[in-house]
């Protein structure tokens, strides 16, 4: 009998390698549903709360682009989230824009930008979030 | 090093590939990163713990390893695990589906729901990609009743697992009559019999003489369906895909998962 027809028969010893690796499996099972059941228990179900930062402003070869993040506060991921940013002059809006963030998780950020004809550092910039759908 | 100890690296080299393998069109798929963080966090919790003595009894069957007593299954199933997770971590962040900017909410949800597949993968990497072997004890297990209405219940859930996540099953049931619903649970059972039975694919069962076709149509092939069916069901409500739906609807619903789902069930049988 040759040593793979015996180990087929024999119980084989477990080696110490598939032990490790198993501790740490199961370490990582029950890590994971351990951490599910946390935030199943203490969450609170708040809507999303976004907020919209400005992050830089560049000028593009046609037009001013302003990089934004918007962060979401809430416990609820919002889908299709339309972000408007509006510069004001004196007598009121003179321009706006918009993007649509396909999807922002509970707790979490997304960058994107924004493009103007007009400069926005001469203007009074507004950044905000419109509307979402739940996914 | 030991040949037990090196034995082992290459079952688990072999698991790596299987759990990337069989995870990879899941990777793959966006709405797979978003479930991760939208679906209900005890769904998921519930999921990966129900995995766990399926992984066992995967492991009884078709484990990566030849496997004997209770212990090795319990840690065949926790190694899969490790395996499992491991693979989407790399595949994810090749795929820049994981990194920075994301909250440890998002990526415990990203991750522990691409295990699922990924740890099938990982255990059934030895008999599908390792060699064939001596499998006289673990093919005796699966010619039991039992074992062939259990492999084709892991079949199910792999594939409707592979197929749930997409919008089309919503989609498809919206475009379906209710007559088209039933032509398709009848086609799914002429398929998942013939599968099986007469077209001729590896690993085919012979009817045994004396038993009639009818009776074997009746304990196996219905059974199965009818597991696929509940098992598509669980998916989809797993997944959120059940909510405020009317019955009616629903029922369209798991009949289409069911579709690919009982295909999976019948090839299991076969392949496994």
């Amino acid at each position: 009998m040759t040593d793979e027809q015996a180990a087929d028969t024999v119980r084989r010893p477990i080696p110490v390698t598939e032990w490790v690796v198993a501790a740490l499996g199961a370490l990582l099972v029950a890590g994971t549903i351990g951490y599910l059941v946390y935030l199943a228990t203490t969450r609170d179900d708040t809507p999303p709360d976004v907020r919209v930062v400005e992050q830089a402003v560049h000028a593009l070869q046609s037009g001013w682009l302003v990089e934004f993040r918007a962060v979401n506060a809430g416990s609820q991921a919002a889908a299709q989230l339309l972000i408007e940013g509006e510069l004001r002059g004196p007598d009121g809006p003179v321009e706006t824009s918009e993007a649509t963030i396909d999807y922002l998780p509970a707790r979490s950020a997304r960058e994107g930008g924004l493009i103007f004809s007009r400069d926005p550092r001469r203007h009074e910039l507004r950044l905000r979030a419109k509307g979402y759908v739940n996914p | 090093m030991a040949t037990s100890e090196r034995r082992f690296l290459i079952a688990l080299a072999r698991a790596f590939g299987g759990a990337l393998l069989f995870a990879l069109p899941l990777l793959m798929t966006m709405e797979m990163w978003q479930l991760g963080s939208t679906m209900h966090p005890l769904r998921l919790a519930l999921f990966l713990a129900a995995m766990f003595p399926l992984l066992g009894a995967l492991a009884y069957y078709a484990g990566f390893e030849q496997s004997f007593g209770w212990l090795d299954f319990v840690l065949n199933a926790c190694v899969a695990y490790a395996v499992a997770f491991f693979a989407a971590a790399i595949g994810l962040a090749l795929l820049a589906a994981l990194g920075p900017g994301m909250s440890t909410e998002e990526i415990v949800g990203r991750l522990a729901l691409q295990a699922v597949p990924g740890s099938i993968g990982a255990m059934l990497a030895r008999s599908q990609l390792g060699a064939r072997e001596e499998e006289q004890e673990e093919e005796r297990r699966r010619d039991t009743y039992g074992g062939e209405l259990f492999l084709a219940a892991v079949g199910a859930l792999f594939v409707a697992f592979n197929v749930a996540p997409t919008e089309e099953v919503v989609l498809i049931a919206q475009m379906m009559s209710g007559w088209h619903a039933v032509v398709l649970a009848l086609a799914s059972l002429a398929m998942m019999h013939a599968f099986v039975y007469a077209v001729e694919f590896r690993g085919q069962t012979t009817l045994a003489e004396g038993v009639s076709p009818w009776s074997e149509f009746l304990r196996l092939t219905v059974v199965a369906y009818a597991l696929a069916l509940l098992i598509s069901l669980y998916v989809l409500w797993t997944f959120e895909r059940a909510e405020d739906l009317a019955t009616s609807e629903l029922l369209i619903e798991t009949v289409v998962l069911g579709f690919p789902a009982a295909l999976g069930a019948a090839a299991a049988r076969l392949i496994l």
